[in-house]
């Protein structure tokens, strides 16, 4: 190549380069404060281990909290507040009766503050403490236990619960039991929908489907009124499905008998009828019905509400809710707490240090061996570098988790031993007395299949694991796939331009390696 | 190398230790399953829960302390951790709520104890206004897991090595691919069976993301090892080779690159683990683990086992074209 083609290469490399760099890495506040511009890297999701506060103070990573309650449950907090709320009351009435002149007003104090008693004692005795809870003495106790019939209504909740944040697959949620008797499901912030989840997840009870002009007047459809018949006899289940345009859709699948059950009842919609699916009292889809439904299938969407997450929810749920018991208890959810990233706030700076280090010692180890050709290297790894981080940014699926951090570190080395053996053949080749640009074309043409093969094979293993595999090893997979295939790009493409570009200046060539031709001693 | 020390000959050495493993984790296994305490620890936790008015009085630091402070009075070892907001509707109330955790095995009793003291001196924060509310609560934890989905990650694991080594099948041979897929599928099976036998504490994810590791670090420096090969092959001085020396000439000249590649990866996780936050170093250094493993069967396992497979394959390849040679047709048509 020459000289002017390797200025203009080389200069058009180093302008990426350092577009990449500021782009990836540089976050600044201007206007006084008032902005902020975010690196790449800060605004990449991050999972519910890693984690940090950005320059704005918002925090990124982590995950959100929450505590469901059956019915009759409450915290013992609450309830010795409640009660304080009561004392308070009655204090304050007992102070103005002292105060009072006029007797009318006192009777009257003395009557509210009678009733105020009354119900404080009356909600004294609903409860009863068992450790930190206090359950309704009504609905859970039997003989001053926890009755068995509460037990196993709140282990079926338990099951449901399991089921629906299951079938979401969703990378870092978590969900445990709380003191026997509230669960505490915990969802990484990365999600945009987890109000609507943790709200739909709360319902309890069967599934029916309704059809009418509003909530409260619509008639119930499916299951048909008919002696033993069920849910499940009409309705087959409920799936995710995209259309190529991005737009997410609930599908239902009926069997024979629910499309003719449905068909009958929309046969003369009106112009505000619609088809309500319910899980016990609570509406989880209200579709509008405009003409007569004779499909098997439907797909529901087709508005803001649903996203992929909210549409995997509403599946899960209405799946969940065509096992749906009268056992099932009803739940609010309670307190809400939100989570810094469990491996620690400065997990993240941790493993930019250790990054840095591990990137240190490569460039030593390739500049001490190889001379200045270690720049050649230096720029293969930036773009090699900037383009994964970008990659993590700009694909939605992909996000910064410990997975995807191991996967960045495992490409970075394939990256660094692939030129490293690309040197070592072009070492080789210039030591048998080739010159340089010979020595490179030949050693690039003797290793070129072994990498290229390593990477194609390796990248389809990635790949495929990425197709099979859920949220977390997916998200791994995908990163080390792609990481490959850069690392491939790299290693014989612009790996060789580089080295190309940047060799033009020198005019000691094998001093620029650090290559020796391998001196003959001559008999003669 | 040493010149006693020939690796390629003990393959029934390595198929042992390899089945010494794999059986001792599948029993460890069967009996305790993984330790999976890194992520879903069985704990208790006294939660100390304060409204925006102590955080607006700045007194948070004052609370803080004095919960140490009753704490440590109650002689209990607890893990303190940061404040987290409380939320309502997604937004901020100003409330935090304090969690320090506890191991299973302290008492409710104990606990109940340091509850009631903790309530007793936080009591003092309220004060008469009766604006700032501190609650002090023991939880207990007992986590649960979601229904398994481990069976479609190892399928994952599965098919992307199969993928792999048909590719590897195309381009290296049929006999460099079983070999392969015997070396993948042992690095898999070992590296899981180790994490149940060492009992390390783990996350729900890691082994299967283990499995992943191992799998390509199997596959990776093993295709070092086949690449070589495939070069070395070519060679005419090759062909005149039994299928064992050929194999340890071979071996001989891929060593240096196979235990830099696994090195360089061992020693860049090594790194990562050293630096890394304590929950981050318990994912990244038994990630050791499935490495160790890869280059374990790439440098031992494998090759010995490519011995008898290349001489399989040459004998039968052998075989084949002495099957087409037609000689004895020849030798009919000649007399």
């Amino acid at each position: 190549m020459g000289k002017v083609k390797s200025a203009i290469c080389l200069i058009l490399t180093t302008l990426i380069i350092a577009a990449a760099c500021f782009f990836v890495t540089v976050t600044f506040s201007y206007d006084d404060g008032l902005h902020t511009w975010h690196s790449l890297i800060n605004l990449t999701k991050k999972d519910a281990t890693l984690g940090g506060t950005l320059l704005n103070g918002d925090y990124t990573g982590g995950s959100y909290a929450a505590v469901y309650y059956p019915e009759g449950v409450i915290t013992y907090n609450e309830y010795e507040n409640n009660l304080e709320g009561y004392d308070a009351a009655i204090g304050e009435y007992e102070s103005r009766i002292a105060s009072e002149q006029d007797a009318k007003k006192v009777e009257e104090l003395k009557k509210s503050l009678k009733d105020t008693q009354d119900k404080r004692g009356e909600y004294a005795e609903k409860y009863t403490r068992k450790g930190t809870l206090c359950f309704e003495t009504e609905k859970a106790i039997e003989n001053g236990e926890i009755s068995d019939e509460f037990k196993a209504s709140f282990q079926s909740n338990v099951i449901a619960l399991k089921e629906r944040f299951g079938a979401l697959d969703l990378d870092g949620a978590k969900l445990s039991v709380l003191d026997g008797y509230t669960v505490q499901v915990t969802l990484p912030q990365m999600m945009s929908s987890q109000s609507a989840v943790y709200t739909w997840f709360a319902y309890t009870g069967e599934l029916t489907v309704l059809f009418g002009t509003d909530e409260d007047t619509a008639t119930k459809v499916l299951p048909e009124n008919k002696r033993d018949s069920k849910i499940g006899d009409y309705v087959k289940g409920f799936s995710t499905r995209a259309a190529a345009d991005g737009q997410q859709y609930v599908s239902v699948a009926f069997t024979a008998a629910g499309a003719e059950a449905i068909k009958t009842a929309t046969a003369e919609p009106e112009s505000s009828s619609a088809l309500y699916f319910k899980v016990g009292d609570d509406t989880v889809i209200s579709l509008r019905v405009e003409s007569q439904l004779d499909q098997k299938t439907l797909y529901i969407g087709g508005n803001d509400v649903y996203n992929s997450e909210t549409v995997a929810a509403t599946a899960s749920l209405l799946n969940s809710a065509l096992k749906g018991t009268q056992a099932e208890l009803k739940m609010t959810v309670g307190d809400m707490y939100r989570l810094p990233a469990s491996f620690g706030d400065n997990a993240l700076m941790l493993v930019y240090i250790a990054f840095g280090v591990c990137f240190v010692g490569m460039m030593v180890f390739f500049f001490a061996r190889y001379g200045l050709l270690g720049f050649v290297h230096l720029y293969n790894y930036l773009i090699f570098l900037f383009a994964l981080l970008i990659c993590l940014w700009g694909i939605p699926f992909i996000y910064l988790s410990a997975g995807t951090v191991l996967a960045v570190l495992l490409t970075s080395v394939l990256l660094a031993v692939s030129t490293a053996i690309t040197y070592e053949y072009t070492r080789k080749q210039f030591a048998t007395g080739k010159t340089m640009s010979v020595s490179v074309k030949n050693g690039y043409k003797k290793c070129f299949w072994h990498i290229f093969d390593i990477h194609i094979a390796l990248a389809a293993f990635s790949f495929v694991l990425y197709a099979i595999a859920l949220p977390g090893l997916s998200a791994f997979a995908f990163t080390l796939g792609l990481g490959t295939l850069f690392s491939g790009v790299c290693a014989l493409a612009i790996g060789r331009l580089n080295w190309a570009s940047m060799m033009a200046f020198t005019k000691n060539q094998s001093g620029f390696c650090r290559f020796k031709k391998v001196e003959v001693e001559d008999d003669e | 190398m040493n010149k006693r020390f020939k690796p390629l000959k003990l393959l029934p050495v390595w198929a042992a230790v390899s089945a010494a493993l794999i059986i001792a984790g599948i029993v460890i296994f069967a009996l305790f399953g993984f330790n999976y305490s890194a992520e879903n620890p069985r704990t208790k936790s006294i939660a100390v829960d304060y409204n925006f008015a102590v955080t607006q009085a700045e007194r948070e630091d004052e609370l803080i302390a004095a919960c140490e402070e009753v704490l440590n009075e109650q002689k209990l070892s607890y893990v303190k951790h940061a404040p987290v907001d409380k939320l309502e509707n997604f937004t901020e109330t100003g409330g935090k709520e304090l969690k320090f955790t506890f191991a299973d095995s302290v008492s409710r009793e104990a606990l109940d104890g340091a509850c009631a003291a903790l309530q007793a001196k936080l009591n003092e924060f309220k004060g008469n206004d009766q604006i700032m509310t501190v609650n002090v609560a023991v939880h207990e934890i007992q986590p649960e897991t979601f229904g398994d989905a481990a069976w479609r990650g190892a399928i994952a694991v599965g098919v992307g090595a199969v993928v792999a080594l048909v590719y590897l099948a195309v381009r290296f041979g049929i006999g460099s691919a079983l070999t392969g897929l015997v070396a993948c599928v042992n690095d898999v099976f070992v590296t899981l069976a180790l994490l149940a036998v060492t009992r390390l504490p783990l996350y729900a994810a890691s082994p299967l993301l283990f499995a992943a590791i191992a799998a390509f670090c199997s596959l990776l420096l093993w295709m070092v090892q086949c690449a070589k090969m495939r070069e070395n092959f070519k060679d005419p001085v090759y062909s005149s080779l039994s299928s064992f020396e050929a194999v340890e000439e071979s071996y001989k000249t891929s060593l240096k690159a196979v235990l830099i590649t696994g090195g360089c990866i061992a020693l860049a996780f090594l790194v990562v683990g050293a630096v890394a936050s304590a929950g981050l170093r318990l994912m990244v250094l038994p990630a050791l683990i499935p490495v160790a493993i890869a280059l374990y069967s790439s440098l031992l396992l494998a090759p010995a086992l490519h011995v008898y497979v290349k001489g399989a394959f040459d004998k039968a390849k052998a075989k084949r074209t002495r099957k087409y040679t037609g000689k004895k047709k020849a030798d009919k048509i000649a007399e």
